[in-house]
């Protein structure tokens, strides 16, 4: 395979990947893997940003950002697990509804 | 002696204005005292602002001509759009600053310590991306603006735990943004040879749809951290739970700095003879998407910061909207449309600050006798969310109205006109509950820390004036159609 032909393999390959744990960030329903799944993304981008020939500078920025995002996100589930009991986003979103308050009836 | 250090400081106005606050929030960190942090942040911000307005007034007077800029060791470039967006950044954060001492009586000690300094980091890195020269500087500054939005959000748990469930999905939506921009980024890169923002236009582009598609990948990325609908899921659990300084920091600084930043990218590429048709349509289409899904959103919304929240992304629909007219006048109507926002978020967020209002739409039954003060100041914002008559921002809709059939885009009219209907509808909601209903509940006195509501005082001052400057707005008209006048000419 040329140079170019694997180039256009690799960057075929980094998009499905981009896609797919995009995709499965904004679907799932456990906090642990929409947060794996956005890091995944980023490192899909990172590929795909490398095998677009990206100025060194940006894969560099992109691979500090994503490690920047995955050690927030580690810090913010642990608090999670603490506050909520459970990683689960529909139970968070529950709790949330119950801790609001109410309207006082007429 | 001062005078040679004050004419390099000018020359290197746009550095300075970027590296203050970061210098500050590196002190506030380190220092780790809340009081410290604060004076650190209202000194920095405010010598900050100082910068800003002269570097403002220095280049809108004469537009440019003459003026004397360095080009420094970081890629950033003081353009008439940059400058005037870092006045309006600058401003509003010494505003936020300032108030925020009365947002953290009863917060944990490391929220009150450590809030300032990613706040500063906050408003320090939009400043950096609405002045950056390339698109790799622009995601760094990005970047790095949103994880401290996101710590700063997470830091408000102590008042309630939905602060940490807002935080995670601005992580989570913010990552999946992050990848896209860094994609778009490689493409737009490879696609134009180049990275430099200012010359899109004037490049001749070998792949215009390669193009066309990273640029637009950028952009949905700074529409998702603007907030704008559908790509809001983040939105209202951070306004309604995190506290009035991250709603503040967050809200009216960082959706300001991302509208600017967008306005700053968008106006680039619409400048290209090869894509800026089709990446104008694309921006048409997110704003009319944004204006109508967010004042849905904000007509069924069951709580004031869900209002808020919704009626902010339609207002940044319209915002898009007119960036995507690509004309001078749809320029000046999205910078004065940003700064009615910016006020409006400033007027709710204070008012209901001072007044103890929470979350409940009861709470603000009667609000008018019992808090004739934050009354008024409320009922200001609600006006700017709705568009009224002498505010600034139905001063903002009706330059976009006239940009729009200027060009003959009335579609775009009608969807702006559609959109104040709705505002009026959801702002009346506001202000019927304010003055036409009887309390049905004693306020939760307001904020339990009376003594520090004179530190709400600048920010109430600055959104009522700043709402009602439609009444004369030749200063802020003036500065923005100078702006815009720039954008073109570098565009072109």
């Amino acid at each position: 395979m040329t140079g170019a032909g694997l180039d256009i393999a690799n960057l075929g390959a980094a998009l499905v990947l981009l896609a797919a744990a995009a995709a499965a960030s904004l679907t799932a329903k456990n906090l642990i893997r929409r947060l794996i799944a956005a890091f995944v993304a980023l490192i899909g981008a990172i590929l795909a940003a490398a095998a677009l020939h990206a100025d060194s500078g940006a894969l560099i920025a992109g691979a500090a950002v994503a490690a920047a995002y995955a050690a927030l996100s580690v810090a913010l589930l642990v608090r999670a697990q603490e506050s909520y009991q459970s990683i689960e986003t529909d139970d968070l979103d529950a709790a949330d509804l119950d801790d609001e308050p109410a309207e006082p009836r007429a | 002696m001062i005078q040679y250090y004050l004419d390099l400081a000018r020359a290197h106005a746009a550095l300075l204005a970027v590296a203050l606050p970061f210098f500050g929030a590196a002190l506030a960190a380190v220092v780790g005292h809340a009081r410290a942090g604060w004076i650190i942040a209202v000194v920095t911000e405010l010598a900050a602002a100082v910068i800003a307005a002269d570097l403002c007034a220095r280049t809108l007077a004469d537009s440019g001509v003459g003026l004397v800029v360095a080009h420094e060791g970081l890629a950033i470039d003081a353009d008439g759009l940059g400058v005037f967006a870092l006045m309006v950044m600058s401003a509003a954060s010494v505003v936020t600053a300032f108030c925020g001492l009365a947002f953290f009586r009863g917060a944990e000690r490391a929220a009150s310590a450590f809030s300032p300094s990613l706040m500063l980091t906050l408003s320090g890195a939009w400043s950096g991306a609405v002045l950056a020269r390339d698109f790799t500087t622009l995601f760094v500054f990005v970047e790095v603006a949103w994880l401290s939005s996101v710590g700063l959000t997470a830091l408000s748990a102590y008042r309630s735990r939905g602060a940490l469930n807002g935080a995670l999905r601005m992580a989570m939506l913010g990552g999946v943004a992050a990848a896209l921009f860094l994609l778009g980024l490689a493409l737009a890169e490879r696609a134009l040879g180049a990275a430099t923002i200012a010359t899109i236009a004037s490049q001749r582009i070998g792949a215009p749809t390669m193009a066309a598609a990273g640029l637009t990948l950028m952009l949905v990325a700074l529409l998702c951290k603007a907030g704008l609908a559908p790509m809001n899921a983040w939105a209202a659990a951070t306004y309604g739970k995190a506290n009035g300084f991250a709603t503040l920091a967050v809200g009216a600084i960082g959706a300001a700095g991302a509208m600017f930043a967008l306005t700053h990218l968008a106006t680039a590429a619409l400048g290209a003879p090869a894509i800026g048709a089709g990446i104008g349509f694309s921006l048409s289409v997110f704003g009319v998407a944004s204006a109508l899904i967010g004042s849905v959103q904000a007509i069924g919304a069951g709580n004031i910061w869900r209002l808020a929240a919704y009626s902010a992304a339609a207002q940044m629909g319209c915002v898009v909207l007119a960036v995507a007219l690509g004309s001078p006048a749809g320029f000046e109507a999205a910078l004065i449309q940003t700064i009615a926002l910016c006020a409006s978020v400033f007027a709710l967020v204070g008012g209901a600050a001072l007044s103890g209002v929470d979350a409940r739409m009861t709470s603000l039954d009667g609000l008018g006798r019992r808090a004739p003060l934050a009354g008024i100041v409320m009922t200001a914002g609600a006006l700017g969310l709705m568009g009224a008559p002498l505010t600034l921002s139905f001063l903002g809709r009706w330059r976009l109205v006239e940009a729009a059939l200027g060009i003959g885009w009335w579609w775009v009219a009608t969807a702006a006109i559609v959109l104040s209907l709705a505002g009026s509808y959801y702002g009346g909601r506001l202000i019927e509950r304010i003055y036409f209903r009887h309390a049905t509940q004693s306020l939760s006195e307001a904020s339990d820390a009376p003594r520090w509501k004179f530190a709400l005082a600048p920010a109430l001052l600055a959104a009522f004036i700043t709402i009602a400057s439609a009444i004369d707005p030749t200063l802020l008209l003036r500065a923005a159609s100078a702006a815009s006048q720039m954008i073109l000419d570098r565009a072109q």
